[in-house]
This record gives structure tokens, C-alpha cells and sequence, in this order.
């Protein structure tokens, strides 16, 4: 009875939750992205080395932490959905893989682009940016592996244990700076320790951070009722949803 | 590093911040506006086959769902 009400009730009641909070995180996200850009754009120094360059940081930084972070919580859907077998679990992480994958291609771009004019060339094969290219190979893997099967509890039994499988290149992305010799620089952003920037430019940087979380919340809840309304399209509260009042 | 930066920091860093803006922007609406437009046909296509393979029921809507409007 527990597991039935798992497997049908679930996806309703995220269904209804999320469109509660999706106004709200919207205008947060908005405002938080909004304040950010224009702090780092106008308001934030320019760096004293790099010059007007290092405001690429403002989206550059945010977008790589996100592509990490995005990826920790698709394989985390993974591991619930191969435990528990919820099926929200997998429609979640199948929702992040896509978004994942662009944060991830949005943070390769712009340290390229941040790359030219600092270090001189667009591309190297640091071990900070090769297991970056890699993070963005895992994810699409992910969206490939889903869409290849057509089983659909295979398939995304597939991609979670990809997923899981893959959050070794995490720690290698995170101590690539240290353990070997990079171009990269160490991280300039930590939660434990006090910012090596002044505060007019880790405050933009931490406001445009949380922004990006929050447009990955508002993304991913978008994605996955779509999803949800997709597969539960059979059930009796989705067909009442359809032929009454839209959503 | 720094002599290179130094090096070009007269102008031409304009153009990396933009596009780095500008592509961001792109990014991330797109993955706002995808999920809205997929939602949308899904709600289209559905209901016209609902409309189809309802036939009669259709066209006699069942008091179960009006009732749990």
C-alpha cells in the first residue's frame, strides 16, 4: 500500500507543491540573477590584474559551481531511484541531465572565452578543464543512455548507475587545481574559509551563486511536470487537469 | 598572465564579457522556455486525443469529473 501510494501519489503531490513555489522562486531567481549581473557588470571593480575581464567571474564561476552541484543532485536522484524505486526519483534525474548539461557547456564557454584574453588561449588540457569536459560527457552519456532504451525502468535504471558511476570525476574536478599542475587557478570561493576578494566582489559573486541555484530549481521543476503530466497522462487527476482549467 | 593581461587590457575585453553575458542569458532562458513550450504541445496533443478517444464520453462529460473539478 506504501509502495502504491509512492509510485502514483508522489509525482500528484510534487505536481501540486511545485506549482505553489514555482511563482515564488521564479521572482527570487529574477531578482537575484538581475542584482547580480548588475553588481558585477557596473558596480564590482574591475580586478587589478585582469581588468574589466574578470567580471566574466560573475557567471563563469556560478555556472561551474552549478554544473557540479547539478550533477551531485542527478546522481542522487539515481541512488534513490535504484533503492527505493521511486519513480519521481527517476523522472528527476532525468530532468537534470538536460539543464546539467548546458550549465556545464554555459561554464566550458566562458572560461574559454575568460581564457583568451587571460591566459592566452582559449583551450588547454589542464586537469581542471579536461575533467570539466568530461562532466559535460557524463551528463550527455546520461540524456544518450535514456533516450537509447526504449524499457523505460531499464533505461533509467541505466542512467543512474551512470550517473552514480560518474560522481568519481567530482572530487577530480574539485582537486584537479591541487593535485596537479594547472593553469587554473584555485578556487577563489569556499564555504569554509574567508573569501581571498575584497567584499565588493564576492558579494555580487555569492548573490549570482544563489541565483543560479534558483533558476536550476525553477528549470528542473519545469522539466519534470512536463515529464510528470507526460507519464501520468493515463491517470484520472492529469485527464482533469487537462479537460479543466489549465495549468 | 598578468603581462599578457596587462598587455590587452586596453580595450577588446568588452567583447569576452558581453558574449559571456549574452550567453548565459541565452542559456539559461532557453531552459525556461523549453519546458513551457514542450508543456504546452503535451497539453495539446492530449487533449485533442482525448477528444478523439473519448467519442461519446466525450460528448456526455462524466459527473466524476465534474464533480472533482
Amino acid at each position: 500500500m506504501w509502495n502504491w501510494f509512492h509510485r502514483l501519489g508522489a509525482p500528484k503531490s510534487f505536481f501540486e507543491l511545485s506549482s505553489k513555489l514555482l511563482p515564488w522562486l521564479s521572482v527570487l531567481a529574477t531578482v537575484f540573477l538581475a542584482t547580480g549581473a548588475f553588481w558585477g557588470l557596473v558596480i564590482a571593480p574591475p580586478d587589478y590584474q585582469q581588468g574589466d575581464s574578470a567580471r566574466i567571474m560573475y557567471v563563469h564561476v556560478p555556472a561551474s559551481i552549478l554544473a557540479q552541484s547539478s550533477y551531485l543532485m542527478m546522481a542522487t536522484a539515481g541512488l534513490v531511484f535504484l533503492v527505493w524505486r521511486i519513480k519521481l526519483a527517476d523522472i528527476a534525474l532525468q530532468c537534470a541531465a538536460p539543464i546539467g548539461a548546458s550549465i556545464t557547456f554555459l561554464a566550458l564557454v566562458t572560461g574559454a572565452i575568460w581564457g583568451k584574453p587571460t591566459w592566452g588561449t582559449w583551450w588547454v588540457w589542464d586537469a581542471r578543464l579536461t575533467s570539466t569536459l568530461l562532466l559535460f560527457f557524463l551528463f550527455v552519456g546520461v540524456i544518450a543512455l535514456r533516450s537509447a532504451m526504449d524499457n523505460r525502468d531499464s533505461a533509467g535504471r541505466a542512467a543512474a548507475v551512470l550517473a552514480l558511476v560518474g560522481v568519481v570525476n567530482l572530487p577530480i574536478i574539485k582537486y584537479s587545481v591541487d593535485w596537479w599542475f594547472t593553469l587554473h587557478q584555485s578556487s577563489s570561493f569556499s564555504l569554509t574559509e574567508k573569501p581571498a576578494m575584497p567584499p565588493e566582489m564576492w558579494l555580487p559573486l555569492l548573490i549570482m551563486v544563489l541565483g543560479f541555484y534558483l533558476f536550476f530549481f525553477v528549470a528542473w521543476m519545469l522539466r519534470i511536470r512536463v515529464e510528470i503530466l507526460n507519464r501520468e497522462i493515463r491517470t484520472q487527476w492529469v485527464r482533469d487537469k487537462l479537460t479543466g482549467a489549465r495549468d | 598572465m598578468s603581462q599578457f593581461s596587462d598587455f590587452i587590457q586596453m580595450g577588446g575585453h568588452g567583447v569576452f564579457v558581453w558574449s559571456c553575458y549574452g550567453l548565459t542569458l541565452l542559456i539559461l532562458g532557453m531552459n525556461i522556455i523549453r519546458p513551457l513550450q514542450l508543456q504546452r504541445r503535451l497539453v495539446q496533443v492530449k487533449r485533442r486525443a482525448l477528444a478523439q478517444e473519448g467519442g461519446a464520453d466525450a460528448q456526455i462529460p462524466s459527473p466524476l469529473s465534474q464533480v472533482e473539478q
